[in-house]
């Protein structure tokens, strides 16, 4: 039983890692292909767009930085691990939620406003700014759910 | 299927719409003073109008349209619905062609799903199983009316219908509703046209419900049978109470060609929605439509361009353009 804590932390931070990853992943990929729909027809765009695929590939690195946070406060990186009790597993658990949920969520969604801003780069590239500023309103949300995991965590 | 399966496509095809014509170019070309002057302008678009030969030119964008078109969806068939009509004028080609010393080839249109020489050849050997499964019946009746009548007539009923059948089964799978909506306009605007024509050659109530598609969403089709047979004021009467064909009814009066570019212009409206779809075949759809209403109005302006008919008559006839 002694170990089920830790058990627990470990959980919350491969979840974080995860919802955030594959979040992250399948997004690059929405914005990726409809940035080669359009690199296939106009080469020049390339940069443009690149942009664009980029931003909801940043779950996943805040997804990254909660489980790297959750395994330097349990001691898993030092070796040094922390004795946790049950209720403390599920604290850190509970913590890593909001990146984990918020972070898959937030990167398809960002994806899909990213993927319609390549179509606004397509017609309009003079308003390629507008198409980013509206894909980042969606980063908002990630970088919250990145605040309230992280501060969690260090009350723990 | 995820609407985010057509980021590609709609990507691509967003990038393929600054090459539209708009109805400025449109514009130009019908006040352009000679044909020379007006394929100039397509020419500046990016077609190729080199050889001069414009029906060539013409099958060429439109078969270069359905390239693109597959190209940009994530499945085969998804749009088959839309060039399903050409495979049975293919057939009806093939069937009366089978007849007569004529080469069915030159009147086969492109594109199509299927193999135009296949569908030559199963007729030619009688061999109506080897057809696709939606055409074969319908082959083998429309052939024996051939064989046994001589009604070249009835024959093209029969695979007309069919095709209309086929196209609406085929639509029916698709998750779009822009895509049913604008088929079940063409399948009803196709009834309305075989209503009127059967008013003024005098047809029978029996040919009438040979020829129409019975199913048919935005119309009651026995009600305009009915009316048919009355006369052509009351299937005016009849559509100008139906909200799809109310405004387009009066036109019906004037002349059918005003009225079949009133019903494909009102499709383009319905059309003109994807141009704010993000994602899913809309937009792929939409630009296929976009491209044939483009063709079909090149067609229009060069041709009687080229008979000398005045711009005013021609804007008359000239659809509205996607963007």
């Amino acid at each position: 039983m002694d170990k089920l804590g830790l058990v627990l932390a470990i959980l919350g931070a491969a979840m974080a890692a995860f919802g955030g990853g594959v979040g992250s992943a399948k997004g690059v990929g929405i914005v990726g292909e409809a940035a080669a729909g359009l690199v296939s027809e106009d080469p020049s765009k390339f940069t443009k767009v690149l942009i664009l695929q980029i931003l909801p590939g940043t779950q996943g690195l805040y997804g990254f930085i909660t489980a790297i946070v959750v395994m330097i406060r349990t001691g898993i990186f030092t070796g040094d691990v922390a004795a946790l009790t049950t209720a403390d597993g599920l604290s850190y658990l509970a913590a890593c939620l909001p990146m984990a949920i918020v972070g898959y969520f937030s990167a398809i969604g960002q994806a899909r406003v990213a993927a319609s801003g390549v179509s606004v780069i397509a017609k309009r590239p003079e308003e390629q700014s507008k198409a980013m500023v509206l894909a980042a309103m969606v980063e908002t949300y990630a970088v919250l759910a990145l605040l309230v995991s992280v501060l969690l965590i260090f009350t723990l | 299927m995820r609407d985010t399966e057509f980021a590609y496509g709609v990507a691509h095809i967003r990038a393929h719409e600054l090459s539209l014509l708009s109805n400025d170019n449109l514009e130009s070309m019908i006040s352009a003073p000679d044909v020379n002057e007006a394929l100039r302008v397509l020419g500046d678009k990016g077609w190729d109008t080199e050889s001069g030969d414009i029906s060539q030119m013409l099958l060429k964008e439109s078969e270069k349209n359905w390239e693109l078109i597959c190209e940009c969806l994530p499945a085969e068939h998804l749009l088959d619905c839309l060039i399903i009509e050409n495979d049975f004028h293919n057939l009806k080609a093939s069937v009366k062609t089978a007849f007569t010393q004529e080469e069915a080839q030159r009147y086969f249109l492109f594109p199509c799903v299927y193999d135009p020489e296949k569908i030559k050849e199963a007729v030619e050997k009688k061999d109506f199983a080897s057809l696709p499964l939606c055409m074969s019946e319908a082959a083998k009746k429309a052939y024996d009316f051939l064989t046994r009548l001589g009604s070249g007539q009835m024959a093209d009923v029969i695979i007309d219908r069919q095709a209309m059948a086929v196209k609406l089964q085929m639509v029916r799978e698709s998750d779009s509703a822009l895509l049913k909506n604008a088929v079940n306009m063409n399948v009803a605007a196709n009834n309305i046209k075989i209503a009127l024509r059967c008013v003024r050659t005098g047809k029978s109530m029996d040919f009438m419900k040979k020829a129409m598609s019975e199913e048919c969403p935005v119309i009651d089709v026995e009600t305009l049978q009915k009316k048919a047979f009355e006369g052509e004021n009351a299937v005016t009467s009849y559509l100008e109470g139906i909200k799809e064909f109310s405004q387009a009814a009066p036109l019906l009066k004037e002349s059918s060609t005003l009225f079949e570019k009133y019903l494909d212009d009102a499709i383009m409206e319905k059309v003109k929605e994807a141009k704010y779809t993000a994602f899913g075949v809309e937009p792929v759809f939409a630009y296929f439509m976009a491209r044939e209403a483009e063709i079909k109005n090149v067609r229009v302006i060069l041709s009687l361009k080229r008979n000398g008919i005045s711009p005013d008559e021609i804007r008359k006839r000239v659809r509205e353009a996607y963007v």
